[in-house]
């Protein structure tokens, strides 16, 4: 399964991929995003089955992101993985598409929570 | 909108600043919880090497969110969340892990109030102790892990410096 992981934080990605492990998502094919932007150009370049994004990032915030994969008419799976877990961004982030967002700070489990629904 | 000031009480019964540093340290460094919360004071040796990140809120609350520790402890901080010796850190990992943590906690914190529509990117700094460190906080939360300290610092911003507008 191809992934791509979209943090401003190289080193929030890394805990985000060792989180994955943990929580039993193993042999990923992971590729790292370093804000939205180059989420945008990574998911249109590599067709991945799931993204999960940081919300706020520079050059392109998450939601930004989302909204212009909808725009486009690209539906890949989207989950958000931010700090900030209120019920309004919670429902912003559900009306634009997203299917899940993991507040930070997660655990393994939160993570098995949300993308066990949506990943084979 | 109205602009809120907050009372320390009233902070208080709204943020868990311990509960969610306890939070927080088992997510990021995939340890137990294990911080302390029973220093009274942050103290080091003037010119000990200091390193600060800072997120800042703005809303119909507005003010800044604080971390604050010494070179040693933000490269032990990031040796654990990254799962390396801190000998093979470089500088820039050791500014994004703690900007991180300051980016979580600033994130929580606008959860948990409300009205805040604005969580700005994290500002990380490095200067000599003493430097900055003091003023009048909203809140203060001193953390030891193991030897070293972190502490969290909640800064209200002045009535008259305040942005009445989100851009």
């Amino acid at each position: 399964m191809r992934l791509v992981v979209a943090d401003d934080s190289r080193v929030m990605r890394q805990i985000v991929i060792r989180t994955l492990r943990q929580a039993g998502y193993e042999g990923f094919d992971i590729i790292e995003a370093s804000d939205g932007a180059d989420a945008l150009d990574k998911i249109e370049a590599e067709n991945p089955e799931l993204v999960l994004s940081d919300w706020n990032m520079p050059n392109m915030t998450g939601i930004e992101l989302l909204n212009t994969l909808r725009q486009t008419g690209n539906d890949v799976p989207f989950g958000f993985v931010t700090s900030e877990g209120s019920e309004e961004m919670r429902d912003t982030a559900a009306d634009a598409g997203a299917l899940f967002l993991i507040a930070k700070p997660f655990t393994p489990e939160s993570f098995r929570d949300a993308l066990d629904p949506h990943v084979a | 909108m109205s602009l809120m000031m907050m009372s320390r009480t009233e902070w208080q019964h709204r943020v868990d600043l311990e509960q969610l540093l306890d939070q927080i340290w088992e997510s990021l460094t995939d340890t137990p919880a294990v911080l302390d919360f029973s220093t009274p004071e942050f103290s080091v040796p003037d010119g000990t090497p200091l390193i600060s990140a800072a997120v800042h809120l703005r809303g119909d609350w507005e003010g800044t969110v604080r971390i604050l520790c010494t070179d040693a402890m933000a490269e032990r901080i990031a040796g654990h969340m990254l799962a390396q010796p801190t000998a093979a850190l470089i500088r820039d990992d050791v500014n994004d892990a703690l900007g991180e943590v300051a980016n979580i906690i600033g994130g929580n914190v606008k959860s948990l109030l409300d009205g805040v529509e604005k969580l700005s990117l994290p500002e990380v700094q490095r200067f000599p102790a003493p430097g900055d460190v003091q003023g009048d906080h909203l809140h203060t939360c001193i953390a030891r892990w193991r030897d070293l300290l972190i502490v969290v610092q909640v800064i209200e911003a002045p009535q008259h410096r305040r942005t009445a507008h989100i851009n």
